[in-house]
């Protein structure tokens, strides 16, 4: 029998505490249109550093967060509000996650 | 090989072998509803259950597997189609009953497979059996390119490995191609993952294109795993900082000694002050664990515990009593 061969994948860390994506970055790596990415700001789920979408560096805890908020809106059917307050009070319960 | 643990988010469930009977689930008793429940209650139901078991927010155990079934329950019963195809089955069988669909049933079309639990990779194997749509749709949806979702998991992995570096091998089942007759056959894939070196508890590795398959050629989304450290026998962790508990004799903290201390590079000596009490920290600089980024190691703190001897011998015995009866040292004062 012949085994086969396993491939080697080379994880890429990501760094949460690094602000690094600009706000085209950020809906690149959520697959989301722009909107969606301002709903997000504007509820809390979302973060950013600075002061105006051109100036916004974001996390990789950000993607971590707007996952999270997708899951719950998905799930629990939660309007964005409550996902945002969700998320902040896992957050406090965890402080270790993600 | 090592499972990638405690799925947050999904791998998948096991691959149901043709001709081996499979468990008859209860979507009814799963939603804790009557068979005649209307669809408000079961929608109540569903969001009762939803917030108790998802297995972002619960602390349940065996969150995700309830969570899982609560979704696939409601699935079938939300949809009149699929809960009445249900309903035919009959309300002879119990939860976990050995279960065979009826004669006939292969030819049943049980309208859209619907979303298909998505996120938690696929429903139960009775779950496919009963409403796989039959020649090779599958939950896919054709002609429509859509990218995989991201998928999470908890990887557990040793402190050394943390430190420095490791591969570890994972185990996935993915949702494959059509078999024969239509249904989805899930697929077992390995994978070795380069571990950095400096991860620490709570960081996120994401292995990109790893995640659940895209559909009609789109492609997959990336697999998250979050790293979690096993337990080690001899270091707590907080950040990159490292705990060891260090049991010093009395004489040591009194008058001072030079002791040897693990760290994860290998075992080390270090300077205990004379006058050293019980819970004093003790810091070696940079012997925690590595940095990433430029950002600085942490570093190991030893916390002194004075201990004694249970057993002692007559002169030990006298030698204490000589020193009880010449110290001035009184510390309760």
């Amino acid at each position: 029998m012949t085994s086969i061969p396993v491939p080697v994948i080379e994880a890429e860390l990501v760094e949460d505490s690094t602000f690094t994506l600009d706000f085209a970055m950020l809906c690149t790596q959520l697959h989301c249109g722009a909107d969606e990415a301002l709903d997000l700001v504007h509820y809390g789920v979302l973060q950013p550093r600075g002061q105006s979408p051109q100036h916004w560096r974001f996390s990789s805890l950000d993607i971590y967060r707007a996952q999270l908020s997708r899951r719950l809106v998905r799930d629990l059917e939660l309007d964005l509000a409550g996902a945002a307050l969700a998320v902040e009070l896992l957050e406090r319960l965890s402080p270790a996650c993600p | 090989m090592v499972w990638a643990e405690r799925l947050s988010r999904p791998l998948f469930s096991k691959r149901h072998n043709k001709g081996v009977p499979l468990e008859y689930k209860d979507y009814y008793q799963i939603l804790g509803v009557a068979r005649g429940a209307d669809a408000q209650a079961i929608k109540a139901a569903y969001r009762k259950m939803a917030r108790k078991y998802h297995p972002d927010v619960s602390k349940e155990p065996h969150a995700e597997d309830r969570f899982k079934d609560v979704q696939e329950a409601y699935e079938v019963l939300r949809d009149s189609e699929k809960r009445r195809a249900y309903d035919q089955l009959g309300s002879n069988w119990r939860a976990g009953q050995e279960f065979r669909p009826p004669p006939g049933w292969e030819h049943f079309n049980g309208g859209s497979p619907g979303a298909g639990g998505p996120d938690l990779g696929g429903f139960s194997d009775f779950f496919e059996e009963l409403f796989a749509r039959r020649g090779g749709g599958g939950r896919g949806h054709a002609g429509f390119r859509m990218r995989g979702e991201d998928s999470e998991a908890t990887l557990t992995i040793s402190l050394e490995d943390a430190a420095q570096g490791s591969q570890r091998e994972i185990s996935l089942e993915i949702p494959g191609s059509p078999g024969p007759d239509g249904r989805i056959q899930r697929e077992s894939r390995r994978l070795t993952v380069k571990i950095p070196a400096g991860v620490t508890e709570g960081q996120r590795l994401r292995i990109a294109g790893q995640g659940q398959p895209g559909h009609g050629g789109g492609p997959g989304g990336d697999l998250y795993l979050r790293i979690q450290f096993a337990p080690h026998p001899r270091f707590r962790v907080e950040g990159r900082n490292l705990f060891h508990d260090l049991r010093v004799a009395p004489w040591e903290a009194v008058l001072g000694s030079s002791v040897e201390i693990p760290t994860l590079a290998g075992p080390v000596r270090m300077k205990i002050p004379a006058g050293s009490s019980s819970g004093q920290k003790l810091r070696l600089a940079g012997k925690g664990l590595p940095g990433t980024g430029g950002k600085p190691p942490g570093d190991l703190y030893a916390i002194l515990q004075i201990v004694v001897p249970r057993h002692i011998s007559g002169e030990e015995q006298s030698l204490w009593q000589k020193l009880a009866e010449e110290s001035h040292f009184h510390p309760r004062h």
